[in-house]
């Protein structure tokens, strides 16, 4: 018999353009928070040892207002244009 | 791009455990989604073809042709496509947020509520038992949205679907309001008594609200409030959404004392109020990280009296039911097609 | 996985619980994060406890890092 695919769909993501990192930092990281219990506290930790052993200075940070909501456009947008590298909990 | 499979000739028995396989089901058998069954609900459908949004997490764009599979291997008739194409809509709503409700731990499930003229056109249930099994628009509407949600979407537990326990509405969640003393929910939300409309959030199955002994309606508010302090919920510190689904005799009771829809949503607000300590430690601080800060007595459920939506539904018997929601969601109303 | 997508280099932590969800997540946006796994859970843990999970994480971005710059490096070569 013939059926319909149930899982039958178009791929739905629209392109994203890549920010231009002229004149940042290679090391210029940061951190984003999805803000669910400890995860705020776990980056900082890694963070404050990236700063000790590795060198890194001017870690950025930034978070969800709380867990359930999605992380805003303009705050990644932000960071896209800020950082080149992100450490992201829990990822998302 | 095909979306037709050809598939061997199975019996009812062989395509329960063949789509199971594929991993297409909800764990209940289902009906096989022929083309001619799928072509037949399509026929039905009248409106425009709808603009439908990717679904997370798998972030796929249905098609009206994978909706209305969906719809058949649930159990739909053709004339509840509609109802399923709206209520599809709805999650799509950015402020429902379907990414969160899905991927979380929280039990949440899609909630469908039906008002309007197609609930009796369609046999919807918004009398006893409306939350519980018996009637197959229930049955079938709810299921088939949590179908496409599945299967387009990719929400299956235990990948994308994370949630701690889950809950049975997850099979189904699906009821209409009943007629009352009080206007309608589509009517409170800025539609017509004449348009069939479906409201949809990411909700917890009902909580029960038993009140036999009252015989005021600011004593039965003094028990629902009583019901929605519960120190365990989303709404207490993600805010959001609740719903109170009255029951008839406490709609009435309510409506005899002179109670309306906004009188009794402030009076539940300053109602309910959570105990602080009947919240823990390790809470508090979580709650005042979140900016959640208790009103002198207690914790507020929600952040306004506006939070609160209301409507009626169930039989006979003194009992009531609140939805707490995700928090993170709106109930998001859309009109039905056709 | 977003971050990726604007040409953010993101080093995703997660719970071993949560894992597959993030694989499937990058499989659905055709990203390829870098991946540091942890126990489960983050909440709820006592001092001592969450301080094995910020060694795990830290252990994991460095190597993660060191994986980069090393991928870098043939890469220019």
């Amino acid at each position: 018999m013939k059926i319909v695919d149930p899982t039958s769909g178009l791929p739905g993501d629209a392109e994203i353009a890549s920010v231009a990192h002229d004149g940042i930092p290679e090391d210029a990281l940061c951190l984003l928070s999805n803000s669910k219990p400890g995860a705020t506290e776990l980056l900082r930790g890694v963070a404050a040892r990236l700063e000790a052993e590795r060198g890194f200075t001017d870690i950025g940070f930034a978070s969800k207002p709380q867990a359930a909501h999605p992380t805003a456009e303009e705050t990644l947008d932000h960071l896209a244009a800020q950082y080149r590298m992100a450490i992201v909990a829990i990822g998302d | 791009m095909t979306d037709v499979l050809d598939v061997p000739d199975l019996s009812p028995a062989e395509w329960f455990g063949w789509a199971e396989e594929k991993g297409w089901s909800d764990g209940l058998p289902t009906i096989p989604p022929t083309e001619d069954l799928v072509d037949a609900m399509l026929a039905a459908f009248g409106g425009d073809p709808p603009e439908f949004a990717p679904i997370p997490p798998a972030r796929m764009i249905p098609t009206l042709r994978s909706v209305a599979a969906n719809a058949v291997m649930a159990g739909c008739r053709p004339a509840d496509l509609p109802v399923v194409v709206a209520a599809l809509l709805g999650t799509m709503a950015p402020a429902y947020n379907l990414h969160g409700s899905l991927a979380t731990t929280h039990p949440c499930a899609p909630m469908v509520l039906v008002s309007g003229p197609l609930r009796e056109r369609l046999d919807f249930n918004s009398g006893g038992n409306c939350f519980g099994q018996g009637t197959r628009a229930n049955a079938v509407v709810g299921r088939a949205l949590s179908l496409v949600l599945r299967n387009v979407g990719g929400a299956i537990p235990g990948t994308m679907d994370r949630s701690t326990q889950g809950s049975p509405a997850k099979y189904t969640f699906c009821f209409a309001e009943a007629d009352s003393p009080f206007p309608s929910l589509a009517v409170q939300r800025g539609f017509a008594a004449d348009e069939s409309v479906v409201s949809v959030m990411a909700a917890e199955p009902p909580h029960n609200v038993n009140d036999h002994g009252s015989r005021t309606g600011e004593e039965i508010l003094v028990t629902i409030a009583g019901t929605m302090a519960e120190s365990g919920s989303n709404n207490v510190y993600v805010r959001g959404p609740h719903l109170l689904v009255l029951g008839p005799e406490h709609a009435d009771t309510l409506a005899r004392d002179g109670w309306t829809v906004e009188t009794i949503r402030e009076r539940l607000w300053e109602l309910a109020r959570i105990p602080l300590e009947r919240i823990s430690e390790g809470n508090h601080v979580q709650f005042d990280e979140s900016g959640i800060k208790p009103e002198q007595d207690g914790y507020t459920i929600s952040d306004g009296a506006g939070q609160l939506h209301i409507c009626v539904a169930g039989g006979p018997g003194k009992h009531s039911a609140w939805i707490p929601s995700f928090g993170a969601t709106e109930l998001v109303s859309t009109r039905v097609a056709g | 996985m977003e971050l990726e997508r604007r040409g953010v280099v993101p080093f995703l932590i997660v719970t071993s619980t949560f894992l597959p969800l993030v694989r499937a997540q990058a499989k659905a946006r055709k990203v390829e994060p870098r991946v540091v796994v942890v126990d489960h859970p983050i909440g709820g843990l006592d001092g001592s406890e969450f301080a094995t999970r910020i060694d795990a994480a830290y252990a994991g971005v460095a190597r993660a890092l060191d994986e980069m710059r090393t991928d870098e490096m043939r890469r220019t070569r």
